[in-house]
């Protein structure tokens, strides 16, 4: 069955846009897509992480005094908006981010854990470990300091336009494609039947992706002409709207007062929320009369269950204007947490953080297909040999770049078990060992002209590395994952992920993958004999969507 | 497989088509988005949904801006409607 496609010119400019969009974007976006994959888990994986996480909360565990922990160490300034992340299963710890003030009255921002039994505070401004705050920010670019964030946003906007040319220009094939399972045929054949299905199927989880990661890439490019024109350049009355706690302006100088404890209003949400979790809270001038605890609950489930309450500390009043309830909320509301929630996925539960996982790493094949179908369609006596020359070799960087991420994100798992978790500036050693090897890895696979083989030896280097992660996780923690997987699962899962990984990778490199003899590197010979083997061999599937009369 | 050269607009116009595709359709899609959030009583249900809005209208008018043949139409046209957006502005401001 065949829709209505494109008239010519129209399906030949797109078809071009789709191309230089593409190959421009598609080694980045690959990083996004497979850095944002494992990022989705990065609170699950702490307790993996840490040693020192692998605790449970003690009954009881007082917020109180673990704030006024936090305050004796650092003399936390009242005034500052204060956030307070609750030990929930993941991570056992108390965290407060605070702001303190020097003597000289400069504001400084501060970061620190409660230890929930000890109550001891550590300072998080070097925190113990970073792998999944490392990967996260490397799926933005964070590492590039604030260009990064533009660049991953820019990156997604190319994306929902690559996204919806490509619709556009499979548009007249869309149906038959959907059947178009077919490893069979030319390689053109396998790659672009492989980007059509996989890249149609996707599309819902990539339209939102792109959106969302643009929003979040580009917010500063949209609200800035609404907050000139429409807020004469007032930027907090747009934050304000989004956040309305932070509306409420709170004298600093007001008398110190014995106000409810925060563990009896927390317990009062609880009581009026029963299936919701306290998630983290802001606190503004604790202790003072006029003190203000924002709870932030959530049931972690529904797509719009987050709530924001927000109460008066002297007298436990909630204050309906500056509280967002979770079945009451406005339009605006919902819809900021619509699309933070679409691209966090923090709703639906580990199963549907599982299959963004695997939709995640499809649209990152989808990426690599699309740079094989640039390179392969250009193969051929229509070009020059240095024009294929260039074809192959920005083929062959761009597929060293993301098929070396794979031993390369092992290696970061592998590093953060290995350095010693009490030396000094160890998470900057970690991350360095990631980001060098990454490189090294890079480099390493540019010295091969085959892709086949490129291919096949990261998955080889990947597939040993990934199988070391639950070793050296038992050997240097003593938790072997065949005796903790009942009381500490966040962590064995983690090491049954690398172990199946492993297997996989290397079945996949042993006995599934087939190295093809032939250099990938063009030469004078094979630009004579490639048309004429093109006019002989008969398309198997559907060839009028790549030459259309 | 390559889209054919004849139907792609010459080297030398496509600066102007890309710079007008993603530049003009940005401030074409941030002048509707304010001419009718000047319009409207309650502006952050607007503004809110600009956060989603303004990523699609961007890539339609990118799009449009590639379809349409000659690079000064694409200019013209979107330079008619960013200033009719941004005379609703000033006079509904």
């Amino acid at each position: 069955m065949k829709l209505k496609g494109l008239g010519n010119r129209a399906y030949n400019v797109l078809f071009h846009t789709h191309t230089v969009t593409g190959i421009v974007i598609s080694f980045a976006l690959f990083v996004i897509f497979y850095a944002g994959a494992f990022s989705l888990f990065r609170h699950e994986i702490y307790k993996w992480e840490n040693p020192a996480a692998r605790i449970d909360v003690p009954a009881g565990f007082d917020y109180d005094r673990a704030f006024r922990a936090v305050d004796e160490v650092f003399h936390l300034d009242p005034h500052a908006i204060t956030h307070i992340v609750f030990p929930n299963r993941h991570d056992p710890f108390f965290k407060v981010y605070g702001a303190t003030h020097d003597t000289d009255s400069t504001v400084k921002r501060i970061r620190a854990a409660v230890h929930p039994a000890t109550y001891a505070v550590t300072d998080l401004s070097e925190p113990p470990t970073t792998v999944g705050d490392t990967i996260y920010h490397l799926h933005y670019f964070g590492q590039i300091p604030v260009a990064g964030l533009y660049i991953s946003g820019f990156v997604a906007l190319f994306f929902l336009f690559a996204t919806i040319t490509g619709v556009l220009i499979h548009w007249r094939n869309l149906i038959t494609k959907f059947y178009a399972f077919i490893i069979k045929g030319k390689w053109k054949q396998i790659w672009t039947n492989a980007h059509t299905v996989l890249g149609i199927l996707g599309l819902p989880f990539q339209v939102v992706y792109a959106v969302t990661g643009a929003f979040f890439g580009l917010l500063t490019l949209l609200l800035l002409p609404s907050v000139l024109v429409l807020f004469d350049g007032d930027r907090s009355q747009v934050f304000e709207k989004a956040r309305p706690w932070m509306a409420i302006e709170l004298d600093g100088n007001t008398a110190s007062s014995d106000n409810i404890s925060m563990e009896e209003l927390i317990d009062h949400v609880r009581q009026q929320y029963p299936h919701y979790q306290v998630i983290r809270a802001i606190v503004r001038n604790y202790g003072k009369t006029n003190a203000l605890l924002t709870v932030n609950i959530d049931d972690q489930a529904g797509i719009l269950a987050s709530g924001n309450i927000t109460m008066k500390m002297k007298d436990g009043t909630v204050i309906p204007e500056a509280s967002i309830f979770p079945d009451t909320k406005t339009y605006s509301h919902a819809a900021l947490e619509l699309i933070a929630k679409l691209h966090f996925a923090n709703f639906g539960g580990i199963f549907l953080k599982g299959i963004y996982f695997i939709l995640a790493l499809i649209t990152a094949f989808v990426i690599i297909s699309g740079i094989l179908i640039w390179r392969t369609a250009r193969d051929n006596g229509k070009y020059t040999l240095k024009q294929r020359l260039f074809h192959h070799r920005v083929t062959k960087v761009y597929l060293a770049i993301c098929l070396s991420l794979f031993p390369a994100f092992a290696i970061i798992f592998l590093s953060n078990k290995l350095v010693p978790i009490d030396l000094n500036g160890r998470v900057a050693i970690v991350n360095q060992i990631f980001f060098i090897s990454w490189l090294a890895l890079t480099v390493t696979g540019l010295f091969l002209n085959s892709y086949s083989r490129q291919n096949r030896n990261y998955l080889l280097i990947g597939g040993f590395l990934s199988l070391l992660v639950p070793v050296v996780n038992g050997i240097v923690t003593g938790d072997w994952f065949w005796q903790v997987w009942r009381t500490l699962p966040q962590v064995a899962y983690v090491d049954i992920f690398w172990l199946a990984t492993g297997v996989f990778a290397l079945v996949i490199a042993f006995k599934v993958l087939k190295i093809s003899k032939i250099k990938d590197i063009p030469t004078e010979e094979k630009s004579l004999a490639l048309p004429v083997r093109e006019k002989t061999v008969t398309p198997v599937f559907q060839p009028e969507v790549f030459e259309k009369p | 497989m390559p889209a054919k050269s004849k139907y792609l607009s010459p080297a030398s116009k496509r600066i102007s088509k890309v710079t007008v595709a993603v530049l003009g359709s940005y401030v074409l899609t941030m002048a509707i988005h304010l001419a009718v959030a000047v319009m409207l009583e309650d502006k952050s249900p607007l503004i809110f949904t600009t956060g989603y809005s303004a990523f699609f209208m961007w890539v339609f008018f990118m799009v449009m801006a590639f379809l349409i043949n000659k690079a000064w139409h694409v200019w013209g046209l979107y330079s008619i409607i960013t200033m009719i957006c941004t005379a609703i502005i000033y006079i509904f401001k």
